[in-house]
């Protein structure tokens, strides 16, 4: 027993994971669950036990095939005072009956049953990361990717890095940190998603989209630098351009007030403006030479170059919006 | 009330006819006479007497017996200038007074709480700085200290700068998102309550004060149009809620209107500014008043 709980102390990462004795068994438990239909097995050798007192009827070899963790605490003896149900041995966990389910349905070849929000897959990948059950996590983000089960919508973003980040799950914590590029970063975006977030969370993705926020910026300059070759070079000669500033080479007005727009509105907040979008800089583009189609010069080139200039953009503004420049994140 | 050179380095006080020893997590030990802490706290009674009753008694240096409590050594010593008739010791830092105020709510000791809080006033008066204030309230809101979180929370919400997170950005690691959360739900309230209690003060010919003066123009509630902007003026920023800057206020109009003999608000009676600013001032602090923190 000695030996036993010492091992549940290296490994739990939770105190509500323990092996549970014959005392405890007074709680009242809500009901046996077993797996869903149609593998409703009848061999099973242990009961996991949810946070909230609902038995899960499993088999030690598939939990210990799927978790160091589980095969390293099966491997002990059990101890004399230990809980049995139907001569079964009963291990109790710190998650819910929800999770459980969902998490002991990846583990056979079942219908799963996948989380209903996004926030409920990220915390069943921290019950993975925690038993070490590293082909299930993989799996439960390849029907992320596949969209089988839910990922974040919208502003939920800012919620999901907050619980990515508190339980260490890094490619989450990444790709919500990108998704909430595009929404403002306020009071009343983030809302209620504000209470799941540590202080340094907070700060640290503030200063993710402030880093992103002055590479967009940068690229932006880039593309409104006419006097070193670049790529907004092709546009330079605008005869309406010539006729104000007759010894400079300069972009059209047209594209500046574009693309400077664009920068000054990035420049005026330091992290909480949501960041220029490919997609819309190409419409913003399109909308302003087509208000400039009486200049020949400018439509010619646009006609010639305008979509490899519009691909440049985007591409650029997309590699700025990604970069990751920090091992932070 | 240091102990005395025949005692050991650790021993913090040594009180006249003590009859126990408290010692903290950190080894520090303070002979004091029960009689002072079990009329200060119920639950320091309790754990005087739980002590004895378990251990028989316990005896430590000059068999007395000792009562183990976790906190530190510092926080023991200050708490307990506030307990013993000597004079009380606040801890040099805001961290340690707010850790101070936060052992003293949890041994439940009234009269202790407001003894602290009295000297933490006269040390620090409430007129400090809004990093201090955002502090006070990170500090305030981790150990449960509901009247300091609230009276943090109003100095910042009494403060200029906006309630924006880009403007926020140096403190947000000070406390978590809940209480950052809590914080901006503080303000919001009490910035929508202040707008409407200024609104009526405003329609209200600011509760009858300013009867009888003349100028140039007036609001539709028969108030100089330049007081009812600047009263207006504070539902947005709530600093301007300052003697100077009503003086400036004033100033303003007199450069313009000052000339002008339909405007008497130069010779505005002393009696009149006193009694609106009575009344303004009666309006903005039960505003404050009106709203609480979670």
């Amino acid at each position: 027993m000695d030996e036993l709980i010492t091992r549940l102390m290296v490994f739990q990462a939770e105190p509500g994971l323990s092996l549970v004795k014959r005392e405890d068994s007074q709680t009242q438990v809500n009901s046996i669950t077993s797996l869903p239909e149609p593998l409703d097995v009848i061999d099973a050798n242990l009961i996991i036990r949810s946070s909230d007192l609902v038995n899960f009827r499993v088999h030690k070899a598939v939990l210990a095939m799927s978790s160091p963790f589980f095969k390293d605490l099966l491997s002990l003896p059990q101890p004399p005072d230990s809980e049995t149900i139907d001569g079964l041995p009963v291990v109790q966990l710190s998650e819910d009956a929800e999770l459980l389910g969902s998490l002991v349905s990846m583990l056979y070849p079942v219908r799963q049953v996948p989380p209903n929000t996004y926030d409920k897959v990220l915390c069943l990948l921290a019950a993975c990361q925690k038993y070490d059950m590293v082909p299930v996590k993989s799996s439960i983000r390849a029907e992320v990717d596949r969209g089988s089960f839910p990922g974040p919508v919208e502003t939920e973003a800012f919620g999901a890095y907050a619980i990515a980040s508190s339980k260490g799950l890094i490619p989450e914590k990444r790709n919500a940190a990108r998704l909430t590029l595009d929404h403002p970063m306020t009071f009343e975006t983030i809302g209620e998603g504000l209470r799941l977030f540590e202080g340094w969370a907070l700060r640290e993705l503030a200063r993710f989209r402030k880093r992103r926020r002055d590479n967009v910026v940068a690229c932006l300059e880039s593309f409104l630098d006419v006097q070193t070759p670049g790529p907004s070079s092709i546009l330079v000669g605008c005869p309406i351009n010539m006729t104000i500033y007759p010894s400079l080479g300069a972009l059209p007005n047209w594209l500046e007030e574009v693309l400077s727009r664009k920068k000054d509105d990035l420049k005026l907040h330091l992290f909480t403006h949501p960041l220029t979008t490919p997609s819309s800089i190409r419409e913003d583009y399109l909308m302003a030479v087509q208000a400039h189609a009486d200049c020949y010069f400018c439509s010619r080139v646009h006609t010639r170059k305008g979509s490899t200039f519009c691909a440049e953009l985007e591409g650029r503004l997309a590699q700025a919006r990604d970069k990751a420049r920090t091992s932070s994140l | 009330m240091v102990a005395s050179d025949k005692y050991p380095a650790n021993f913090l006080i040594n009180y006249r006819g003590s009859d126990l020893i408290l010692r903290s997590h950190d080894d520090k030990h303070f002979r004091v006479p029960r009689i002072y802490l079990v009329n200060s706290s119920r639950v320091l009674e309790e754990l005087v007497e739980s002590a004895l009753d378990t251990h028989g008694k316990p005896h430590g240096e000059a068999s007395l017996p000792v009562v183990q409590l976790p906190e530190s050594g510092s926080i023991l010593h200050s708490l307990l200038t506030f307990i013993l008739p000597v004079s009380p010791l606040l801890p040099s830092t805001t961290e340690k007074a707010m850790e101070l105020l936060s052992v003293a709510q949890k041994y439940q000791m009234i009269a202790v709480l407001d003894h602290v809080r009295g000297s933490i006033a006269q040390q620090n008066p409430p007129s400090f700085q809004q990093d201090d204030a955002f502090r006070v309230y990170s500090l305030s809101q981790k150990y449960g200290l509901h009247r300091e979180a609230l009276q943090a929370a109003q100095t910042i919400s009494k403060y200029p700068t906006r309630m924006e997170i880009e403007d926020l950005e140096d403190k947000l690691d000070m406390m978590s998102g809940a209480s950052l959360y809590e914080l901006w739900g503080y303000y919001e309230s009490v910035r929508a309550v202040l707008r409407s209690d200024l609104t009526e003060f405003r329609t209200s010919g600011a509760s009858g004060t300013l009867v009888g003066l003349h100028c140039t123009e007036f609001s539709p509630s028969q108030i100089p149009r330049w007081l009812d902007d600047y009263i207006a003026s504070i539902g947005d920023a709530p600093n301007l809620y300052d003697f100077i800057e009503f003086n400036g206020a004033l100033a303003r109009h007199l450069e313009i209107e000052g000339s002008n003999p339909r405007c008497e608000c130069v010779t505005m009676p002393s009696q009149t500014v006193r009694n609106f600013r009575e009344a303004l001032a009666s309006v903005f602090h039960g505003s404050f008043e009106k709203v609480s923190i979670n």
